[in-house]
């Protein structure tokens, strides 16, 4: 059965591409986004402590975790007419080179307005151990046909 | 901080090639969360042109796979704008390399900045040939857990004074020049 606005329910699951982290992986993750923060790209800089938190090496950009989160709602999302409107994110856990992670996301509550049909998302990313290393909210648009 | 050679492949985009990568040159300047002043806003340093080159780099860079995104051929003759989708959170290099080593909004290079949550909202697509102006305002600093956290707002706009995206973003940010210096000396 096609997913339509009318016939989704809250419960409804989405589940989104599995993602190997690795050094070239963060790298390129690096050049597109033009973030050189060190976090991301120097062992030695990350050997020690970093504030009160010891990472001991790299970490993947938050925002990757992002990009992964908006990919599957939107390959969700496009066929459907839908479009991806929102995200609110935090990160969880540090995600290494190493890491495979994973985006998932639940619907949470439909809403009608005046301007159109909206659908909120629960959305999460986990590791290859099932730890939660984002958590989020986003937001949906089934504009009115 | 030089970037290992083997990895300089990865660099495709005119605005990769000329980007200032070390973050940590001029690191006595940036912001601290101390001399951060809720309610200051201006422009970014730079604006952004947005290029086909860019939107391909990013979507790669997040995995994506359809045509859409990735076969600017493809994209060209199927898309509904004729031009390449881009990846919502592209935002991301605009804001990297808008917010320069000067003026407002150095936090994105502070050492020891860390971005532990953020909100975006898309409300319309990028277009090729774009002139995006960046606005940042300090929207809050406040302490949690200890930790000193600065929200901000990013504000993008086109040439044309259209809104297409906002961008709140959290950070963790060293709280004094101190505080920065040992991350940079680390």
């Amino acid at each position: 059965m096609t997913t339509t606005f009318e016939n989704l329910n809250p419960g409804d699951s989405i589940d989104g591409p599995q993602f190997a982290v690795s050094r070239e992986s963060i790298r390129l993750f690096c050049d597109a986004s033009l973030d050189y923060n060190p976090l991301h790209l120097d062992d030695d800089y990350m050997k020690g402590s970093f504030g009160k938190t010891n990472f001991g090496g790299i970490i993947m950009h938050g925002m990757n975790n992002f990009g992964l989160i908006s990919r599957m709602l939107t390959d969700w999302a496009y066929p459907r007419g839908a479009i991806h409107r929102r995200l609110e994110t935090r990160w969880v856990k540090p995600v290494r080179p190493g890491d495979t992670i994973q985006p998932t996301g639940i619907v949470k509550s439909k809403q009608v307005t005046k301007s159109s049909r909206w659908v909120l998302i629960d959305v999460m990313v986990r590791n290859q151990t099932g730890e939660k290393v984002a958590t989020g909210e986003a937001m949906l648009e089934f504009p009115n046909e | 901080m030089p970037i290992p050679g083997r990895l300089d492949r990865y660099i495709e985009t005119k605005k990769q090639r000329h980007f200032s990568k070390d973050f940590m040159v001029g690191w006595e300047a940036y912001e601290t969360w101390g001399e951060a002043s809720v309610g200051q806003s201006g422009p970014a340093l730079r604006t952004f042109e947005i290029t086909e080159e860019d939107i391909l780099d990013y979507n790669r860079a997040c995995g994506e796979t359809d045509p859409l995104m990735v076969d600017p051929d493809f994209a060209r003759k199927k898309s509904p704008t004729g031009e390449l989708l881009q990846h919502p959170i592209f935002v991301t290099t605009i804001a990297f390399y808008s917010l320069g080593e000067q003026g407002i909004g150095t936090w994105i290079r502070t050492p020891g900045a860390r971005n532990p949550e953020q909100r975006i909202e898309i409300i319309e697509p990028f277009r090729y040939g774009e002139i995006i102006t960046t606005t940042v305002t300090t929207a809050d600093k406040f302490t949690q857990r200890g930790k000193p956290y600065l929200r901000m707002l990013l504000d993008f706009r086109n040439e044309k004074g259209v809104l297409k995206a906002r961008w709140w973003c959290s950070l963790i940010l060293p709280e004094t020049r101190a505080d920065v210096a040992r991350f940079a000396n680390a």
